[in-house]
Parts: C-alpha cells; structure tokens; sequence
C-alpha cells in the first residue's frame, strides 16, 4: 500500500521507490532464480515481470490518496468478504489503517 | 493424526471475529517487499517491528506474517538480506502486544518437529493463543547448502511435510508417549507438554502454489495464502473460488488471504 494525501503524490512516490530507485540488481537476481530471462520468456514478459518483481513477490498494489485506498480495501476483498468500511489516515511516514466493521 | 478438531473455529473465535482478516506481511526482513535503495525503505530491526505490532495491535490489524528467509537476494540492498528468526520473532512480538494474531514461518525440512512443536507452544502460551504457524515445505536453493540438507522433489517435500506436520499435531493433541513410524521419521516415545493455550491448537496456513501444495494446505490447514492478482481483481476472485471449491470437495472450509502489496 502506497498512501499520501493525493492521488498525484502517491503515484509520484510509487514510482519513485519502485521505478527510478527500484534496486533492479535485486529484482534480477530473484528473477534469476526463478528462471525469468529474455531467453526464457518473451520479452514483453520479461518486462512485465521485472517490473512487477520490484514491487514485491506478488500481490495487488494498493496506490492512492486515503479516499482511494479505503474504497481499493472493499473491491479487493469482495470474494466471500462482508462489506468493510475502513478509514485511513496519513501518518509521519507511513500509512496506518483503522478499521470500523 | 489430527489434533482436536474444529479447533480454528474456536481459536478465531477468541481472538478473531472478522470474517475478512487484514495482515502485514513480511515486517522481519530487511526492505520489507519493496525492493527500492530509497533510504527510508524497510529496516527490519527488532525496534522498527516492535513499534509496527504496537501500531497495527491498536489499530485493528488482524495478524502479521513474517517470510522465512535465510539468505537475501543480494543486489545493492541484499534485498531481505537481514532477516529476524520468525518463532523468536512471534514470540517477542506476542509478549508485547495484546490482541494481535502473530504467525511463525517454518520451514518444515529443516526443523525437528518436536523441538517445532515445543517452540510453538511456547510462543503461543506467551501470546496466550495468539500464535499461528505459516508451515512451508521447501525455500531457495541459494538458502540450501547451508543446512546440510538436500532438497527432495517436489511430491516428496509434501510427503515429509505431511508426516512433519502430522508429529506436529499429535504432539498438540492430548496424546502422550507415542512412538511415530513414517517413511521419513522415525521417532519414540514422543512427549510434549504444556499443549497450546486454551485447548485448541495454532492455526495453521500454507502457500502452496501447485496443486500438490494446494491439496496439502486444503487437507491440513485453516488457511491458503494465495497470491492475488497484480492486475486483475476478477483473476483474484477466480482463483479464490476455485480453492475454496477444492476444499469444500474434501469437506473442509478455509479461509484464503489474498496477499495485497
């Protein structure tokens, strides 16, 4: 989850991290050990997962203003999940959730 | 070879009553999931993670799932290169907070069990049954020469992990001084006490992406940690269908999490 007062921010941020200062030496190496190469996959694969890889090992991005990241929470959970009413708020350096249900 | 059962129901329902369950994933190593140089990244020192389970237990995080990691990934960071034991982790983290569910990642090929179990009981009567094990059944091959230990194939990691798990669970059950005869362990006169807190046992979860791994986790586990779709929420609710259908195929319910970034 990626959180900031705005949208714009938080996009700014997201990109910042995982993009321009992505440790792409790292996401090679675990790329590596999973045998994703240009010789193993396409490459427009290959860039995908490269891309995806520096985010983490998986799961669903969550990037936005706190409005966002409240309504993204409820849509992802929507398989088996009761409704979630959720409110966020920005703190120092992180985001922290409190959660109403 | 099971352990008192519906033991899950009744440990969710003493510390858990949400039926959609929130977790912070990965907070005992180095850079977190973000594989980024900024200097602001994740340290996962033991300050940072105490604060974090303070923060999370107050305001209303389900649980905390740790990675079991023995070597990093290298790069400039070494990407999850500084990494906390997660048992003793739980543990400290347990002692600290209060309603807070805190998983263990144990990777069953390397552990004794007995000496897993003992550990885990541990943990959990320190959280008072707020402990839970995140079992899995093989790890990089980077992390293995190390240990000594050959890696099997793939079938076979699962049938290990199925006695591993099966010695786990007598152990937590009311049985005492039982004699356990596998194809891979062999053990005698097997005592383990105290049991878990409060008469029911951890939950218990498993990651197996395969359908041998997801068949293990649907026999054994009350939880599958499944990978979400990057891109797609229609891809994720798909494929939390189609576990939650294998498992009502063999009889069972279990809870999915859907991992989010």
């Amino acid at each position: 989850v990626t959180c900031r007062p705005t949208k714009k921010q938080a996009e700014d941020y997201f990109h910042h991290c995982i993009v321009d200062q992505a440790d792409w030496s790292a996401v090679d190496g675990i790329l590596a050990l999973k045998n994703i190469s240009p010789q193993t996959v396409p490459i427009q694969e290959y860039l995908t997962q490269r891309s995806h890889y520096a985010q983490g090992m998986g799961g669903l991005p969550i990037i936005g203003d706190p409005d966002h990241s409240r309504h993204r929470l409820p849509i992802s959970a929507k398989p088996g999940s009761p409704a979630l009413r959720s409110r966020w708020s920005t703190i120092s350096t992180n985001c922290r959730i409190s959660l109403t249900r | 070879v099971h352990a008192p059962s519906p033991s899950s129901n009744a440990r969710l329902a003493m510390h858990a009553s949400n039926k959609l369950q929130i977790g912070l994933f990965g907070a005992n190593c180095s850079s977190g999931r973000a594989v980024t140089l900024v200097p602001e990244r994740w340290s996962g020192s033991w300050p940072d993670n105490k604060k974090l389970a303070l923060l999370a237990d107050q305001a209303g995080i389900d649980f905390m799932l740790p990675i079991g990691r023995w070597k990093g990934y290298g790069g400039t960071t070494d990407y999850q290169g500084t990494t906390l034991e997660t048992v003793t982790w739980a543990t400290g983290l347990l002692a600290v907070t209060k309603r807070i569910t805190v998983f263990g990642t144990v990777h069953a090929p390397i552990f004794n069990p007995v000496v897993a179990a003992k550990e885990m009981v541990t943990a959990d009567h320190v959280g008072e049954g707020r402990f839970g094990l995140n079992i899995v059944v093989g790890w990089n091959e980077g992390e293995f020469d190390m240990f000594g230990v050959e890696q099997r194939a793939h079938q076979e990691r699962y049938d290990y992990a199925q006695e591993w798990i099966d010695v786990i669970k007598m152990i937590w059950s009311d049985r005492e001084d039982f004699d356990f005869h596998g194809k891979y362990l062999t053990m005698k006169g097997i005592r383990g006490k105290p049991k878990p807190y409060g008469d029911t046992r951890p939950l218990i979860m498993n990651a197996g992406a395969s359908a041998t791994g997801q068949a293990f986790a649907v026999k054994n586990c009350d939880a599958f940690f499944l990978q979400a779709s990057r891109t797609s929420l229609e891809e994720s609710t798909q494929r939390v269908r189609r576990a939650k259908e294998a498992a009502r195929a063999q009889g069972r319910e279990i809870g999915l999490t859907p991992s989010a970034s």
